[in-house]
């Protein structure tokens, strides 16, 4: 592999993907912060 | 090549698109492995922690005791009670009742110690989705300061047998 | 004296021992398959409100065998099955102690016969988890007992079979991806079943009146320590199949072999600590144990999976932008053998398995969102998605390729076959949606009736959850259609298909 294919996307498809996947990871995660801090407080 | 030892070089590079989603993937683990311990120190729903050995005896004798002390109605043949928020407060669990009915002041912060006298119970407070585990010979400790007043319940969501989707409790906030 | 074939196809030499303990892990498996979907149809049409279908003891009772049959004995027999593909057949080896596989077949064969007898005389309606003190029949641990050390025994023998072939020549060098993947789920596996027998004899002595009580927080920390880590067999299995079809439908390879193995690397290390998802709001147990436990430490074996589930796809599409399909970022997707069923499989798989099970199970898993998620029906709604809609699925697409390499065979019904892995992926995707949107309104799992119809104190749930858990049946029906399909595509080219030379 030379210095220039360093810097090349092998799949550049996949990548967006992945960010979708990762976006809407972020977002479920979230959303269930926000339902967590609907309970009563617990401890 | 899955079938196939790899390339004589295959400890090689990565390319541009494999490192960024390495470390993006990598700093959201962490984020999200940091909230865990994060939220112990300034948020205000937590797991609780606080366990104690008890046996069945002991516990039934403590609620009986509570109940002796703070009953002030009966419903379907189950005791209400109006417990002080400055006592410990105690819910039993057994095939297939919870037991008594509590009913608790909003905004004030109450013990309930829970524990079960037969086998593995699941308390769940509807229609909140608040959901512990109650285990025989343990008895769970949850600080809690009930912030809506209404009608709730109490059901069971671990397996304790045939009688399992039948164990339905109380508990009210006035 | 070992026997080898060559495989026309794959140009692998086949011995006629490992292929023979192939055909019958597998055929068992699939066998299997059928009657814990049948328990998992009959699941969801009960919990399908209009139709509610089985009374109360009936409900638990095939619950309990859905559990066992759907979840540790298919799965795991599949698994033994491509035990001996990947430490025999692709390493151009042959099984080593025969005898030995023989016996574990049989070990596992008879303790699963036993639960489900077991369990079908109402003698053990305990469900797979099988929580102190709730007390099944002897007969049940000791079937468990057996399943696990047939499992265990052959989990070992990958490691005698790559060292033989090692030995023999076989092969040299560095272990082929595939091989490596099933070296990372052996690993797991032995300390999950070691584990297991850390449990279970003590639950046995303790049915039988020997041992006086057993703690049921002591038993479900090892339990666990046996149920998830046993998950993780089936995840690295399910990946290293990911990157088998990939080579074997589009000769695709892993963009970086550095980069896989690290992750099942990764896998190794952090995963046999993480049984703790199941125990997060359970008294006894310490916050920080909880959090690091948990986590799989650091959350570093969920990050090992994002890197297959990138990996993997990337590899599809470097494969077609080298044939030269570089159009945009997506024409390679139009490409992609959306026709051929392992492939279909394996793609749905990905997606199920990332989207719907991996992103819950992290969410679930962590520790303080537990507390509105715990046993309720979100729960089996996140592993519907990782075993049902991942692994289950992945194996099934490759049994389309087994049937022709080991059994021989041609497939019959190939309609039927390219449509199987929709079906049945968009039928899970329905059931598991369906589960987790009742369970954030807090309804339970593993419960019969969630009307409470006869309870002293009835709580309504809100209508909302009648068109969640309508989801369910009407997912579970198309799964279970899918289902079908697979079971009549597999069974019928294994006894009725066509000879392949």
């Amino acid at each position: 592999m030379t210095e220039r294919d360093k810097d090349k996307m092998e799949a550049p498809g996949v990548f967006i993907l992945a960010l979708i996947f990762l976006v809407l990871f972020i977002v479920i995660w979230f959303m269930h912060h926000k339902w967590l801090t609907q309970l009563w407080p617990i401890g | 090549m899955a079938l196939e030892k790899p390339e004589k070089d295959w400890w090689k590079p990565l390319t541009k698109d494999e490192r960024i989603w390495i470390a993006v993937a990598l700093v959201w683990m962490l984020i999200s492995f940091f909230y865990m311990p994060y939220a112990h120190i300034a948020g205000s729903q937590n797991p609780p922690d606080e366990t104690y050995r008890v046996s069945p005896e002991q516990f039934s004798s403590l609620v009986d005791a509570m109940v002796e002390k703070y009953q002030v109605g009966e419903e379907q043949g189950v005791p209400v009670v109006h417990p002080d928020p400055s006592e410990p407060v105690y819910l039993k669990s057994s095939m297939w009742e919870w037991y008594p009915i509590l009913e608790l002041e909003k905004g004030k912060t109450y013990r309930i110690h829970l524990s079960s006298v037969d086998i593995q119970h699941g308390f769940s407070l509807l229609p909140l989705n608040l959901n512990l585990m109650v285990l025989p010979g343990y008895d769970y400790v949850m600080e809690i300061t009930p912030m809506e007043s209404g009608e709730y319940h109490i059901v069971c969501n671990e397996y304790c047998g045939l009688g399992h989707h039948l164990m339905v409790g109380k508990l009210y906030v006035r | 004296m070992a026997e080898f074939r060559t495989c026309p196809e794959t140009g692998l030499k086949i011995e006629r021992n490992a292929e023979n303990l192939i055909k019958w892990n597998v055929g068992i498996a699939v066998a299997l398959l059928a009657v814990g979907g049948l328990f998992g149809l009959l699941m969801a049409l009960t919990r399908w409100p209009s139709v509610h279908l089985l009374p109360a003891d009936f409900y638990y009772r095939f619950l309990t065998l859905h559990g066992i049959d759907a979840l540790l004995a298919w799965v795991l027999f599949f698994e033994m099955g491509l035990i001996y593909f990947t430490s025999v057949v692709i390493l151009n080896s042959r099984a080593v102690c025969p005898r030995i596989s023989w016996l574990a077949f049989g070990l596992m064969l008879v303790g699963g016969v036993l639960i489900n007898i077991v369990v079908l005389l109402g003698k053990a309606d305990v469900m797979f988890t099988s929580y102190v003190p709730l007390r099944a029949d002897p007969l049940y641990y000791i079937g468990v007992i057996l399943f696990a050390v047939g499992a265990l025994i052959v989990f070992i023998l990958f490691f005698a079979n790559i060292i033989n072939a090692r030995r023999e020549g076989a092969y040299d060098g560095t272990l082929p991806l595939g091989t490596f993947g099933l070296l990372a789920a052996s690993i797991i596996g032995v300390v999950t079943l070691l584990h297991g027998a850390v449990i279970m004899i003590p639950t046995l002595l303790w049915s039988m009146g020997i041992l006086p009580s057993l703690d049921a927080s002591v038993y479900r920390l090892i339990f666990w320590g046996l149920g998830h880590p046993s998950q993780q067999i089936n995840v690295c299995a399910m990946v290293a199949v990911w990157y088998m079809t990939a080579y074997l439908v589009m000769g695709a390879k892993p963009v970086n072999e550095k980069v896989s193995r690290t992750a099942f690397v990764l896998y190794i290390l952090f995963i046999n600590v993480a049984s703790e998802h199941h125990l997060l709001v359970d008294p006894a147990l310490s916050t920080w144990h909880k959090i690091v436990n948990t986590s799989y430490v650091m959350h570093l074996a969920v990050f090992a999976s994002m890197i297959h589930a990138f990996c993997v796809p990337a590899s599809f599409e470097s494969t077609l932008r080298e044939k030269g399909y570089t159009a945009g970022a997506f024409e390679w997707l139009k490409k992609v053998p959306w026709g051929n069923p392992a492939f279909s499989a394996v793609a749905l798989s990905i997606v199920i398995f990332g989207f719907l099970g991996g992103i819950t199970g992290v969410v679930f898993g962590t520790e303080q969102f537990n507390m509105i998620r715990h046993n309720t029906f979100a729960i089996p709604g996140h592993f519907h998605g990782t075993v049902v809609g991942g692994t289950t699925l992945a194996f099934m697409g490759f049994t389309y390729l087994m049937l022709p390499t080991i059994f021989r065979r041609k497939l019959i019904l190939e309609g039927w076959a390219k449509a199987q892995p929709y079906v049945f992926g968009i039928g899970v995707s329905i059931l598991s949606i369906g589960m987790m949107a009742a369970g954030s309104f807090g309804v339970p799992r593993r419960h019969w009736d969630i009307t409470f119809a006869g309870a002293s104190f009835p709580y309504a749930f809100d209508p909302s959850i009648d068109v969640f858990m309508t989801m369910v049946g009407l997912g579970g029906v198309l799964a279970a259609a899918g289902g079908v399909m697979y079971i009549v595509v597999a069974l019928g080219s294994i006894f009725k298909g066509e000879k392949v030379a």
